[in-house]
Formats: structure tokens, C-alpha cells, sequence
């Protein structure tokens, strides 16, 4: 700082106004008694002196710091100090990773990017969900505990924002955890009539869309109780729950008993607050796999179920009574047994077709058993928004181009759409 | 600054002397008047007449009331004495004949020179593009570490960028008057002060933006890399400060070469985030080279010399230079702006054409976008050889004009400003339409790809053109900064940034990033145009500009 370095005692004090005596370049003092030693002291060859000689500089300091010389002076360790408490303070309290866009890397340094659901910094998860953030839910990043939601009996699972848990089960004997690419909700211990444990969205997904769910093929029941039961629930409710108590709800669910055999059942609830009425619309004996489950409803007198890809039940002329829009649940029940069932993923599809934008003219994309020439930029795969995903490499042939560009094997949804970033 | 002290004796009015053969019985009177010859030379190494010593004594100090303590009636008389005297310390400098150069070869030499400014983003490019990393650039990077890396270079060149300006207004000034001890001072200061603000404002992005929007792991990596870059990009402010040209491609070829293989020891195997963090640490390993070589540069060419003989440097007061040096870093940080914040926008449409409120690197409007940047490796010598001819040509046709002779020098003044904006302008123009073109033709189609992509080629030629004016703007900049008028082109380079922030906003709001370009061209065309306008004003008023000056 230049005020701490060689002050110069006689400068500044005055404020400069009285004249300082001369001095000569050769460093001669003007109080020096004797002028004719001044004389002599000057050597021209100082004039001549090679410049790689370095002289001494003597700084001659301002005079005593003003506030504003102190404020200027002292600004660079404020601000370093400041920034670093910042760094430090924002390291502690966030956490992990948010992916808001999800990439499909390519040969050559190609990607495709599309949008994914937001994940929290922080432990805070909760809140009004919209239904993007509800698209392509994969189920990627392990969630930390659940952390309790103020004003609300439910818990949040972060990271991931917009999504909560709760159930008849209760937190002490349910949970719903992330890991390994899986959601896994579970009852804990036996509990002698049907309790369950889900999680729900906090935002609303309107009556066009589709909800679509993919799980694990839920494990058997390894008690033998006669009447112990295992239940892998895909259910659509109304989100109107909070406000009036209604629990009108589409179901869809694999019950696994302990003989090993496995139904699977389409149907609706009605109810408030508790023990809702079910309707049983079509139940077929089922084998063990993983389970692809479409579900399209109005919510009044229009239903559709999907599964793994084939139409499992169709009625245009119910009285269902849940008023839209809608959540979906992603659930456990059980009976009699602990059980635990695995989700891997869940998107509210609100388009049709999947399409790959930005793609030089002529490309030729390939998806499965489907080649699709470009036009105007873009490749559309088609399908309905209860087509299930497709999982696969993508590849693209572009023209000029020698190799195509194959990208990562990925689950494309239906209503994904993806944009070309070339690579090199 | 003071050098010595200049005030002269005082002390009771005595006897009157005469003249200087009179003095010279009073031998305390006579001494005194060898030593002011001395600082009368010191000041004005060859005082033409006598009002050359009036004006140096004066400038010391000395009054009427300071002669006559001498004996004189007079500054003047004093002057006639001290003049007197001034022969027997007078040196004749040694003439140096000016080297003889036709004025092309002349201007080519300048050309050159100044050309070696991109040499520094060519040698970056050829690398990226062999060794798939150069200095921060990555062709192995995920889309979310390139948005990191994007966002980072935007805020490091912004920041860096202003400090530059505001370093290369003041250091040369003070290096041109071979006052190293002060060039030192302020290129110490300014770095200082420099990396305060820039550490500041990387803290509150990552605080209130990136880690809030990206999550923790990605604000580390934006963190390390705009660390990283703002301090490669400063570290190289003190040599284009000195006009080190060479030494900065040569250090910036060492750093690639430095980063290149620090990114093949440090994240040869890891991929995602990790490569990504040790990718930083390659880039901040480049830097350092930079920083070497910029420290010792500076060592060298301030470090010693004759104007070391000073032995006492009063420095002027901080506040008032980064006050008076202010405009020149809002001049830098707007032009960075200008010409980067059109893939900023671009990204941020991106990400909402994609669903999510946060930037997204837009890969293919880089492609397009960046490859357009070249014009400016073409153009800028162009300045640099412009402004260098401008400047040899202004002192000498001001000084032989005659007072009746001023119309003449600013006709003079104003064709030369015709004479190389319109040169520039029209060599700026073909190489804008030409370079398309010539790089869809030479490039590999695997560079080139994004071009290829839909919108990407009239991304290109539109973009080509926007840069080709930057170089107008630029000159036009150089010709009032040389005249000490930084309000015009700060205003020149506000407005640009304004206009192609705002432009492209508007053009990419419906998801056409491509449309971005025309942002750009907004941008450097209004640049150029208040630029232009001001600095012919400027010039056209010829000595009244140029002596107000001072």
C-alpha cells in the first residue's frame, strides 16, 4: 500500500505550500553547507552511466492517509476477504449436481440435449412442481433423507424438486429412497391390514397428457401368511386431495401373494379422506417381468391403460368423478408382509412423436427399426403419447460425413425432443 | 511526480548584481548558478534560447522574489546567467539518422506486428483441434462443462478486458516516458486491484447464479476455470502493454503446450466432472507460463535504464488515476460484451427452448459464431498499422503548418481519416464476404459442421460481416483515445453492447438462435458508426484536438 511503505516525514505535512529546497540529481543535499562540494559531487559520468546500473528509487509518500486514501488502499483485501467468504459460504450449504439438461453423448464429440427435471442444491426439494419438471424422470442421482416439509405431514425427497413422500404406513415403518438408478419405496415391517407408502408430485399434470411408468418386476412375497399381499401401484389422482379430501384415483397394479401367483389390476377409486371404494375394471393373471404402464383419463368417463406397449383396457363411458388435473403416484401397499417395490422411471408425456432438431439437411436418423429422413432440420419418430419408450442407440448419417455419429444407448419418451450439437 | 526539488533559495533581497562577471567575485552566488544550469539541462536538455532556461527556471520554482535572492532583478535576468553557464554541461545527444523505409514496407512492418495479436487464438485453434485441448477449450467437455467453461471465459474476458484498457492507458504513459518506476507502480497496482474485483465478482456469480441453477459440482468448475482464464487473459495485459508481441506468442505457445500436456498427465483417464476439474488445473498451469513471462518482461523493460537515476518518484495519488482511467475500463469492458454477449443470449434461449431457465452452450451458434472471429486475425493489423502511420504523421505535419496555415492540416487530417477508414472499411467488406467461403473450402467438414447445420451459414456470413466492422470502431476508437477523448468511443461501445444484447434478445426469442448473428452486426454497426462519427469531428478539428490534448 503506498502509504505504508518510506513515509517521508518533511513531505505533505504542510500541504506542499512551502517550497522544498533544491536538491541535485546526484543526491546532494541543499542544506549541504559547502556549494562547491555540490559542484564537485556531480560527476557527468552519472549521465553516462550504463543503464543495466540500477539506481535506488526512494518513494516520497503522500502524507497522512485521508479516509478516502485508506478506503481505496484497504478495497482489494475487503473485496478478496468478501469473495472468499462467499466461495466458502456458498461450498458449505450447496450440494451435488442439478442437470436441468440431460445429454446424449455421441461419436466425435456429438451431443444431443434435452430438457431434464431440476434437482435442488440443497436439502430444500419441495414446492410447486410444473409439469416439465416431471418429464424423463430417470431416477439418476441418489437422493439424500428425506427432510420434513414444513406445514405439510408429508417429507421431501431431495434432490429432487416437486415430488414428496407420505402413506397410510407412516415414516417410521415406510420409506422411498434413490439409489442405484431405482426409486424403491417400501414397507418396513408387517402390518396386519393394507397400508402403503407413495410419492406424489406437488404440482399438477393437465388431463391431455399421458403418465407413464416403468418398474422393476416387483419381487415375491417371501412370507407365507395366507393373506399377506405385495402391491406395485401406478395410480392417477386428482390433485384437488389437500383442498377437499377427495381420493379419487386410477389405479393400476401387480399384487404379488405369497403362492407365487401375480394378478394385474385397472381400476378406480373413490373415497374421502379414507377407505375409498374401489372399482375393479379388468384384473388378469400376470407373470413376473418388468412393468411399462400408460395411463391416459379425463378423469370422468375416459380411460386407457397401457401396458409394456399393448392396450390393457379401453372404456369411453365411466363415471369416475376425479376432477382433473391430475398427480401421479408412485406406490407401495402391503398386507401381512414387509415389501418393497422399485420404480425406474416416470414422465408425464404431453406430446406425441420424438423429435431430433438441428440436423444438417439429408441427415438420415435411426432409432430402433426406424430410419427417418430430416426435413426442414428435423427427424420425427412417430408415436402416441402412450407409446412406451424406446431405449437404444441413436445414430445419425449426416451427408459429407464418413462415419456415422452413433450416440450413448438412452430411453427416448415419447414427446422428447432433442437438439443435434455437432461435435468434431 | 516530482524529480528533485525544484524551489529556489530564498533568503533577504540583497545587492543587485549586473552581470555575470560581476557574479563571479561572489563565488557562493556564482557555485549556486552552475548547479541550477545543471537542473536547467536536467529539465530541457537543449535549451534553444533564452526563454527554453526562462521556462525551466520558472518551472522550478523560481519567482522574482527567488532571483533576486540570487542577485537578479528577474527570472529573465537569471536566465541570462544561468544561460551563460549551460554550455559548459550542455551533451550533445547523439543523432540517431532515422532508419530509411518506403512508406509500404513501413506500413507492412506495422502490419505484421500488429497481426501478432491473433496469432495467439490461431496457435489456439490448430491446437484444440490436434490435441483436442488448448488453453481453456476442450473438445471432450459435456454440454454442462461447456456451458461452465463458456460462462467463465465470458466473465474473465469482460473483467480482464476492462483492466487491460485501463493498465495500457496508464502504464503507456508512463512507459513512454521511460518513467519505469512508475510503470511498475501502476502495472502493480492495477493487478492488484485487477484481481480483487475479478476474484469479487467470480464469488458472487458462483453465489448467486451458477451453484444455484447448476448445482455445486459445476460452480466449481465454472469457479476454477474463470480463475484460470481471468488470469491468463490479464497476465498477458503488461506485455501487449509493452508492446511485446512476440513474447506473448511465444508464451502463449509454451502455455498450450504446458496445457496440453498437464491435461494429458492430470485427466488422461478421468472423465465427466473430474476431467473437467483437471482440465482447470491444466489451463491454470498455462497460466502461470503467461504470468512468467509477463512478470519477467516487465523486469526487463521497466527494471532499469536512465530514468532509474531518479532518486526520489513522488507517486500520484491511486484514487485520482483509477478515477481518470475509469472510462478506458468501461470502454473494455463494454467492447468484450459487445462482442461476446451475442452466444451468452443465444444461450440462455437455448436453455428456454429446451425447457429449462438456465444457459446452455449453444454448440452450433459457437460453431458459426466463433469461426467468424477470424476476420479480426486478418483485420487487426490493419489498426494497428493505421494508427501507428496516423501517429507518425500528425506531430510533423502540425509542426511545419505555419498559424496561418491551419486549414491546410485539418484538410490534411481529414483525408487521412478518410484515406484509412475507408480503406479499412472496404478491405473489412471483403474479407467479410470473402472469409465464409474461404473457410467452408479449406476447413474439414468436421470443423465445419456446425455451419452446416440449419442456419448456421448465414450465422456465419452474417456474423462475418459484424466482426469486420469491430476492426472500424476499433481505429476509430484509437484515433480519439491518441487525442485524449475516451468519451466517444465509451459511448461508441456502450451503445454496441446495448444493442446487440438487445438485438439478439429480441431475434432469439422464438428459438432461432441463428438469428442471434444479426444481434452482432447491430451491435458493431452502431459502434462504428458513433466511432466514426466522433473521431471525425475530432479530427477535423486538427490542432484544436490535438493541443487540448495535453
Amino acid at each position: 500500500m503506498p502509504h505504508s511503505e518510506q513515509p517521508d516525514e518533511d513531505c505533505g505535512r504542510d500541504g506542499g505550500s512551502v517550497p522544498e529546497p533544491p536538491r541535485s540529481r546526484a543526491g546532494i543535499s541543499p542544506k549541504d553547507p559547502d556549494p562547491p562540494e555540490r559542484i564537485e559531487s556531480w560527476d557527468p559520468v552519472d549521465d553516462q552511466m550504463e543503464s543495466a546500473v540500477r539506481r535506488q528509487v526512494q518513494w516520497n509518500w503522500h502524507g497522512r492517509p485521508s479516509w478516502g486514501r485508506k478506503a481505496v488502499a484497504v478495497f482489494p483485501l475487503v473485496a478478496v476477504v468478501l469473495a472468499v467468504g462467499l466461495i466458502v459460504h456458498t461450498t458449505v450449504e450447496a450440494q451435488g449436481a442439478i442437470d436441468q439438461v440431460q445429454s446424449v453423448l455421441g461419436t466425435g464429440g456429438a451431443t444431443l440435449l434435452l430438457s431434464a427435471p431440476p434437482q435442488s442444491s440443497n436439502g430444500s426439494s419441495a414446492g410447486t412442481g410444473q409439469t416439465s419438471d416431471y418429464r424423463d424422470v430417470t431416477f439418476s442421482q441418489p437422493s439424500g433423507t428425506n427432510q420434513p416439509i414444513q406445514g405439510s405431514t408429508s417429507l421431501a425427497v431431495p434432490p429432487y424438486v416437486g415430488w414428496e413422500a407420505n402413506g397410510s404406513a407412516g415414516a417410521d415403518n415406510a420409506f422411498a429412497v434413490v439409489n442405484g438408478g431405482l426409486l424403491h419405496v417400501g414397507v418396513r415391517r408387517p402390518t396386519p391390514d393394507y397400508r402403503g407408502w407413495f410419492l406424489t408430485t406437488t404440482g399438477a399434470t393437465p388431463d391431455t397428457c399421458a403418465f407413464q411408468f416403468s418398474a422393476a418386476s416387483p419381487p415375491p412375497v417371501t412370507v407365507s401368511t395366507a393373506g399377506a399381499v405385495g402391491e406395485l401401484v401406478m395410480a392417477v389422482q386428482t390433485s384437488n386431495t389437500v383442498a377437499t379430501g377427495d381420493i379419487n384415483y386410477v389405479v393400476v397394479a401387480e399384487n404379488v401373494y405369497p403362492g407365487g401367483q401375480r394378478s394385474l389390476v385397472a381400476g378406480y377409486s373413490l373415497g374421502h379422506l379414507s377407505h375409498a371404494s374401489e372399482h375393479i375394471l379388468k384384473r388378469a393373471p400376470w407373470a413376473p417381468g418388468p412393468l411399462q404402464v400408460a395411463i391416459e383419463t379425463n378423469g370422468e368417463n375416459s380411460l386407457g391403460v397401457w401396458v409394456n406397449g399393448a392396450l390393457f383396457f379401453s372404456a369411453t363411458d365411466l363415471h369416475m368423478g376425479i376432477v382433473p388435473p391430475l398427480e401421479p403416484y408412485l406406490e407401495v401397499q402391503a398386507r401381512q408382509t414387509a415389501y418393497t417395490v422399485s420404480f425406474s422411471g416416470y414422465s408425464s408425456v404431453c406430446q406425441s412423436n420424438i423429435v431430433v432438431s438441428n440436423l444438417p439437411n439429408g441427415t438420415v436418423a435411426t432409432l430402433g427399426q426406424q430410419s427417418i429422413a430430416a426435413q426442414n432440420g428435423s427427424a420425427v419418430f412417430p408415436g402416441g403419447m402412450a407409446s412406451p419408450p424406446v431405449t437404444g442407440v441413436l445414430t445419425l448419417t449426416v451427408p459429407g460425413t464418413t462415419h456415422p455419429i452413433r450416440f450413448d444407448p438412452h430411453t427416448y419418451w415419447p414427446g422428447d425432443r432433442l437438439s443435434f450439437a455437432p461435435g468434431t | 511526480m516530482s524529480v528533485d526539488t525544484d524551489a529556489p533559495p530564498t533568503g533577504p533581497v540583497g545587492r543587485i548584481a549586473r552581470d555575470l562577471d560581476e557574479l563571479r567575485t561572489e563565488s557562493s552566488v556564482y557555485d549556486d548558478l552552475h548547479v541550477e544550469a545543471r537542473r536547467v539541462l536536467d529539465r530541457n536538455p537543449e535549451p534553444r534560447n533564452l526563454r527554453d532556461v526562462a521556462v525551466a527556471l520558472e518551472s522550478m520554482g523560481y519567482t522574482t522574489t527567488g532571483a533576486r535572492a540570487l542577485g537578479f532583478d528577474s527570472v529573465f535576468d537569471l536566465a541570462v546567467a544561468v544561460f551563460d553557464l549551460a554550455y559548459l554541461y550542455y551533451l550533445p545527444r547523439a543523432h540517431v539518422a532515422p532508419e530509411r523505409r518506403s512508406s509500404w514496407r513501413r506500413f507492412a512492418d506495422d502490419y505484421l506486428a500488429g497481426s501478432w495479436y491473433g496469432v495467439p487464438w490461431i496457435m489456439a485453434i490448430v491446437v484444440l483441434f490436434v490435441g483436442r485441448v488448448a488453453l481453456w477449450s476442450s473438445l471432450d467437455s459435456t454440454p454442462q462443462v461447456a456451458a461452465m467453461v463458456s460462462l467463465a471465459f465470458f466473465l474473465a474476458a469482460v473483467l480482464a478486458g476492462a483492466c487491460s484498457q485501463m493498465l495500457a492507458r496508464k502504464g503507456t504513459f508512463y512507459f513512454l516516458q521511460e518513467n519505469y518506476p512508475l510503470v511498475r507502480w501502476t502495472v502493480t497496482r492495477f493487478l492488484v486491484y485487477s484481481v480483487a474485483i475479478a476474484l469479487l465478482a467470480v464469488a458472487v456469480t458462483y453465489t448467486f447464479y451458477v451453484v444455484p441453477y447448476y448445482g455445486l459440482h459445476l460452480g466449481e468448475v465454472f469457479a476454477e476455470f474463470a480463475v484460470a482464464i481471468f488470469a491468463f487473459l490479464l497476465s498477458a495485459a503488461p506485455l501487449y502493454m509493452l508492446r511485446r508481441f512476440y513474447t506473448l506468442a511465444l508464451a502463449t505457445g509454451l502455455a498450450l503446450v504446458v496445457t496440453l500436456a498437464s491435461a494429458r498427465l492430470f485427466s488422461g483417464n478421468a472423465t465427466g466432472m473430474r476431467h473437467a476439474q483437471l482440465l482447470g488445473l491444466a489451463v491454470g498451469s498455462g497460466a502461470m507460463v503467461v504470468i512468467a513471462a509477463s512478470y519477467l518482461a516487465v523486469r526487463s523493460d521497466t527494471g532499469s535504464g536512465d530514468a532509474d537515476s531518479l532518486t526520489i518518484v513522488k507517486p500520484p495519488e491511486l484514487r485520482v488515476v483509477l478515477w481518470q482511467s475509469a472510462p478506458y475500463g468501461v470502454y473494455g469492458f463494454a467492447y468484450f460484451v459487445m462482442i461476446l454477449v451475442g452466444p451468452v443470449v443465444a444461450g440462455l434461449a437455448y436453455g428456454h427452448t429446451l425447457g429449462v431457465n438456465q444457459f446452455v452452450y449453444p454448440s452450433t451458434f459457437e460453431g458459426s459464431f466463433d469461426l467468424a472471429l477470424l476476420d479480426l486475425v486478418i483485420l487487426l493489423g490493419l489498426v494497428h498499422a493505421s494508427i501507428e502511420r496516423f501517429g507518425r504523421r500528425l506531430v510533423p505535419l502540425l509542426k511545419d503548418q505555419t498559424l496561418d496555415g491551419w486549414g491546410l492540416a485539418r484538410t490534411a487530417l481529414r483525408r487521412e481519416w478518410a484515406i484509412s477508414v475507408s480503406t479499412l472499411a472496404v478491405i473489412s467488406g471483403v474479407v467479410a464476404w470473402a472469409l465464409p467461403g474461404l473457410l467452408l473450402y479449406v476447413l474439414p467438414s468436421s470443423i465445419t459442421a456446425a455451419v452446416r447445420s440449419p442456419g448456421g451459414l448465414m450465422a456465419l456470413e452474417v456474423a462475418s460481416f459484424g466482426f469486420a466492422l469491430v476492426p472500424i470502431g476499433m481505429l476509430c476508437s484509437q484515433y480519439l483515445f491518441f487525442l485524449g477523448r475516451p468519451r466517444a468511443p465509451v459511448i461508441g461501445a456502450l451503445s454496441g453492447a446495448i444493442v446487440s444484447a438487445v438485438t439478439t434478445t429480441v431475434l432469439v426469442r422464438n428459438g432461432d438462435l441463428a438469428m442471434g448473428a444479426w444481434g452482432l452486426l447491430a451491435g458493431t454497426t452502431a459502434y462504428a458508426v458513433i466511432t466514426g462519427l466522433a473521431s471525425y469531428r475530432v479530427l477535423a478539428a486538427g490542432e484544436e484536438s490535438f493541443y487540448a490534448s495535453f
